[in-house]
């Protein structure tokens, strides 16, 4: 997703992150605790994203295993295809979160 | 179709996908939330706060009583139950508002008013605002009209007062409590002592704290409160007995074996000083003031490594002016 602007990946994922720390913080609210939305927000988004660079990591070299075992020809596009799970990892990361936070 | 909206036209495919993608994922996840969000029936969310809040999960009981109120729940042992919930997490602001709704509702419930009273009591309390120790006053005296023979709201109508500095107010509440003969009039009276203390005045406090221990001479505490009056009238011999008597009563009472030490040390007898606070340390050998004091004395004794193991001991549980010696001596 966003392969060739990979910068308005990393913004439409900060405003739904934005968005998913608006209802984080809505549960702190019960403590009294009102936190700097900003900040927190931006503590969350680089745990989301480093949490998904790793996964993405194993999964890539995950693959690498799986072609090797099977003799498979290396693709052309191994960035493209880091990229591609990377964004789906977060996207998919933001979406488990914001159903987490928001059930009851 | 896509092809026709002109704002397409200049993006290249990869980037009309992404953004198709992108807005697919928003729409689902907000259809998600949303179509979610009207399948939750009232008498689950009430059920499942309710769980959480006799199993004193208060976090989430606090959230599914918001969740409940949200859905239109208007109760006022709901908005109650959400206000002590609230309470305990240290929310007294929103506690308050919904105590206060739940007294509106039913303006004869006193426990209402007393919890909207201490909610109040403790804003001010963190506040220091003299004003919302009044108001908290206010709806404790409401609580009590309605029910004169309950203990707890003396004793915070009381408090509220005193940290007010309103001491003449919390006087009246004692003494009204007094006069009712329904509480422990021993208890009153040594709060009634509490007062002439916080006031500056010492003697008084001392006959009050001796009322107390007339009506019950088994009291240690108002021994002990008595002791510190003396002492700060210069009656030492007095504080001493006083502190004496209030630990032949109560064995394990640390409070009174550290005030002895304390003296002691005062007094410049060290070694009896030893003797009190190691058996305040037999009691609470985590207790910070015990430690210092068992510290300092051991320092005036020349007992160096014994002083600093015990200071650092104090500064590890708390006591400021033990880390204050320790840096004095440039150990740490």
């Amino acid at each position: 997703m966003f392969y060739n602007k990979k910068y308005l990946f990393f913004i439409s994922a900060y405003l739904m992150n934005l968005v998913l720390c608006f209802f984080i913080n809505k549960h702190f609210i019960f403590s009294g605790i009102d936190f700097n939305l900003i900040s927190v927000s931006f503590l969350i988004y680089t745990i989301i994203l480093t949490s998904c660079f790793i996964a993405t990591l194993m999964l890539s070299y995950l693959f690498k295993l799986l072609k090797f075992i099977f003799r498979l020809k290396s693709g052309r596009f191994a960035t493209k295809f880091f990229w591609n799970i990377f964004s789906v990892l977060v996207y998919l990361f933001m979406f488990i979160s914001f159903i987490k936070v928001t059930e009851y | 179709m896509l092809k026709k909206i002109p704002a397409l036209k200049i993006l290249d495919k990869n980037l009309k996908h992404s953004l198709i993608a992108t807005l697919c994922f928003i729409v689902v996840t907000t259809c998600v939330y949303f179509i979610r969000d009207l399948t939750y029936s009232r008498d689950y969310i009430l059920q499942k706060a309710n769980e959480y809040y006799s199993k004193e999960k208060h976090f989430r009981a606090a959230r599914y009583f918001s969740k409940a109120i949200k859905l239109n729940v208007s109760d006022a042992e709901v908005y109650k139950k959400y206000g002590t919930s609230l309470l305990k997490l240290g929310n007294y602001s929103l506690a308050a508002k919904y105590f206060g709704l739940a007294s509106s509702i039913d303006s004869y419930d006193e426990d209402a008013y007393y919890f909207l009273g201490n909610a109040l009591y403790r804003k001010a309390y963190e506040t220091g605002d003299k004003e919302a120790f009044l108001q908290a006053v206010e709806y404790i005296e409401r609580a009590i009209e309605l029910n004169p023979d309950s203990e707890k709201l003396y004793l915070l109508a009381g408090l509220c007062c005193r940290g007010g500095e309103f001491y003449e107010k919390a006087r009246t509440f004692y003494n009204k409590a007094l006069a009712s003969n329904k509480f422990n009039k021993a208890g009153f009276y040594n709060l009634i002592g509490n007062i002439f203390d916080e006031e500056g005045n010492y003697k008084e406090a001392a006959f009050y704290y001796g009322k107390a221990i007339s009506h019950d001479n088994s009291f240690a505490v108002a021994f002990c409160n008595r002791g510190d009056m003396f002492l700060k009238t210069d009656d030492y011999e007095s504080a001493l007995q006083n502190y004496q008597k209030a630990v032949e009563i109560d064995e394990t009472f640390i409070i009174a074996h550290i005030k002895i030490a304390n003296f002691y040390y005062d007094k410049n007898n060290f070694s009896d000083s030893i003797i009190a606070a190691l058996k305040a340390l037999k009691i609470n050998s985590e207790d910070n003031n015990a430690n210092y004091i068992l510290g300092m004395s051991y320092k005036q004794l020349g007992r160096y490594k014994e002083s600093l193991d015990y200071l650092k001991k104090a500064a590890f549980y708390g006591n400021d002016n033990a880390l204050k010696e320790i840096k004095r001596q440039n150990v740490l």
